[in-house]
């Protein structure tokens, strides 16, 4: 539930900024001419990945168990 | 500079027949494992995570994610981005709410969990006909693709083009099964993959293996804009629909949906999207380097000479820095991607026809297992030949939008019955029907009267609709109808049924 908000607010947030808030986007990182928008873009690309691997982990390692319990008990 | 993109150069063919053949040769090999309808529609629940990630993320990265965003990019600069993370954002959306459950509950088609506890019958053709749309639709997209695609990089006719991959993609499928399927796929997958690594490599070595100098190679030709939000984006409303869409359609494509009864259980299905996520995450990640590498090496004008669409970018790049040979080895690899694709797709059409409507509506669920298989394979040539036709029908047509409708389809006529089916008690029958017709009807209809489609295509002054989008319309009407429709009407057995579903979704009780 927390990893969906996570990803709702992840993504939407970044389609909205970038209808709503442009400019922001368009500034640049120090010196260079890359754009903070790029940064949050692979950002975004990146942080996705995460989302699901923090699921897999939280899964393999607290839901799985709980299952076999369950499912142990259903047998006994 | 003179190129050879739109002649069949001797190193093209080559590495296309390479593919062909060695792909063939495994098609043979796993039709001699293909026997029993698990083995046709599911490659015997044997396929490991590591090898089904490979193939998810074969069948969702298409010619067009891999031509088109290096194109988007190429001409229109960030805006090719943002398209970008739109495709991959999908994948944990349908961890968090699909994969699992849909692994527990179901047997070869996402209609099998729609109609788990509900009647069988009017669920199987509401649920088949949704599905039959989306990939019917999806595969216009990808027939038109192909046609032009191969006509610009090999000269070969239109016509030709769509017949043959037709004729290849179908001796994978009617002999292969999903066996041959998957493989075609995890081939597909690293041929691509490793494609675009060596193109970035390339690209990135000719500006001291630095992405800022590259950015700033690009803006000094293009100005700063190129690495700005430009138009693409604008509007918040229409700009959600399309993140909808593209987020909960991935939820609603049965050809991606199918993939996850290949693996042995719910954990397996967990672990692959994962690996996809990851492959297809590092994909969208490097291809905008591909497309900005085009832009300041070759030019949009150069570009745009050889397609206005750009569509071109990435070979044009590629025949830049690795000459006529790796211009060869892309042009094969996106031709076997398309291959691929439409393989999926069939094989997807054709458990629909053949496990949806034939067993489940037109013999009740019964039938044996070798007719199962034979009706398969008939059911297969059937949405194979449609899709050639279908492809020579639509020959010079503007389809790109056919793009957005598979994924506002899919997201509102199959993925609210799916995700309803699996958590709320009372859905029901009547809900389930609503549901998929309202999405399906709403979608399409929202989609005509667009100003894509009736604007742009049928050259109407103004749209009836403002939406370029219509998820956000179609999809949460999809909702309601399948709450209005469950509440008005009561169904005991399927409220009853709840229970045990509940058991086989979360603990996997029961699944096959």
């Amino acid at each position: 539930m927390m990893l969906t908000i996570a990803l709702f607010i992840l993504y939407y947030g970044f389609i909205l900024l970038v209808a709503t808030n442009r400019s922001l986007l368009a500034t640049r990182v120090g010196e260079s001419t890359t754009t903070l928008g790029i940064l949050v873009g692979v950002g975004v690309l990146l942080f996705a990945w995460v989302l699901t691997a923090v699921y897999v982990i939280w899964a393999n390692r607290f839901y799985d168990p709980e299952v076999q319990r369950l499912r142990g008990r259903l047998r006994g | 500079m003179t190129s050879t993109i739109g002649t069949p150069t001797p190193s093209a063919i080559g590495f296309f027949l390479l593919i062909v053949g060695f792909t063939l040769a495994v098609t043979y090999w796993a039709a001699r494992r293909t026997r029993s309808t698990a083995d046709f529609y599911a490659a015997g629940r044997s396929v490991s995570p590591v090898q089904n990630g490979l193939a998810l993320a074969g069948d969702y990265m298409s010619a067009a994610s891999f031509l088109g965003i290096a194109g988007l990019v190429a001409l229109s600069g960030y805006d090719g981005m943002i398209y970008a993370t739109g495709w991959l954002v999908g994948w944990p959306a349908l961890m968090f709410f699909i994969a699992e459950p849909l692994r527990n509950l179901g047997k070869f088609t996402f209609a099998d969990v729609v109609a788990f506890r509900l009647r069988q019958r009017p669920v199987r053709i509401a649920a088949a006909f949704g599905g039959i749309l989306t990939l019917l639709f999806y595969t216009i997209a990808q027939m038109v693709g192909a046609g032009n695609l191969v006509t610009l990089m090999f000269g070969v006719s239109y016509e030709s083009a769509v017949v043959i991959v037709g004729v290849v993609m179908l001796l994978y499928v009617l002999f292969g099964g999903m066996n041959a399927t998957t493989w075609v796929q995890i081939i597909k997958a690293i041929l691509l993959l490793g494609g675009v690594t060596v193109l970035t490599v390339l690209v990135l070595a000719e500006f001291d293996f630095s992405v800022t100098r590259l950015y700033a190679a690009v803006a000094q030709r293009y100005g700063q804009a190129a690495l700005e939000p430009g138009g693409l984006v604008t509007d918040p409303v229409d700009a959600v629909s399309l993140g909808l869409a593209l987020m909960f359609g991935l939820l609603g494509l049965p050809h991606i949906l199918m993939r996850f009864y290949t693996v042995p259980d719910a954990k397996a299905a967990r672990t692959s999207v994962l690996y996809a996520t990851g492959l297809i995450g590092y994909f969208y990640l490097i291809i905008p380097i591909v497309g900005f590498g085009a832009s300041a090496l070759l030019g949009r004008d150069e570009i745009r000479r050889m397609d206005p669409g750009g569509n071109m970018a990435a070979p044009m790049v590629a025949e830049l820095l690795g000459g006529t040979p790796f211009l060869g080895f892309v042009a094969a690899v996106a031709f076997a991607t398309i291959l691929a694709v439409v393989a999926g797709l069939t094989l997807a059409g054709a458990s629909a026809l053949s496990h949806d409507i034939f067993l489940h509506v037109v013999r009740r669920g019964k039938a044996t297992e070798h007719e199962q298989v034979r009706i398969a394979r008939i059911a297969t040539v059937v949405f194979g030949a449609t899709a050639v036709l279908l492809g020579i029908a639509f020959k010079g047509q503007n389809v790109a939008f056919m793009v957005g409708l598979t994924f506002a389809v899919a997201a509102s006529a199959n993925f609210p019955p799916l995700l309803l089916s699996i958590v709320w008690r009372r859905f029901n029958t009547t809900g389930a029907v609503c549901s998929i017709v309202t999405g399906a009807l709403l979608s399409v209809t929202l989609i005509i009267l667009s100003p894509t489609v009736w604007v742009d295509i049928l050259k109407n002054p103004a749209a009836i609709s403002p939406l370029r989008n219509p998820a956000i319309v179609s999809m949460t009407a999809a909702f309601i109808a399948g709450a209005v429709g469950s509440l008005l009407t009561r169904e005991s057995r399927a409220e009853s049924l709840f229970d045990n579903e509940k058991l086989r979704v979360y603990l996997g009780v029961g699944a096959e």
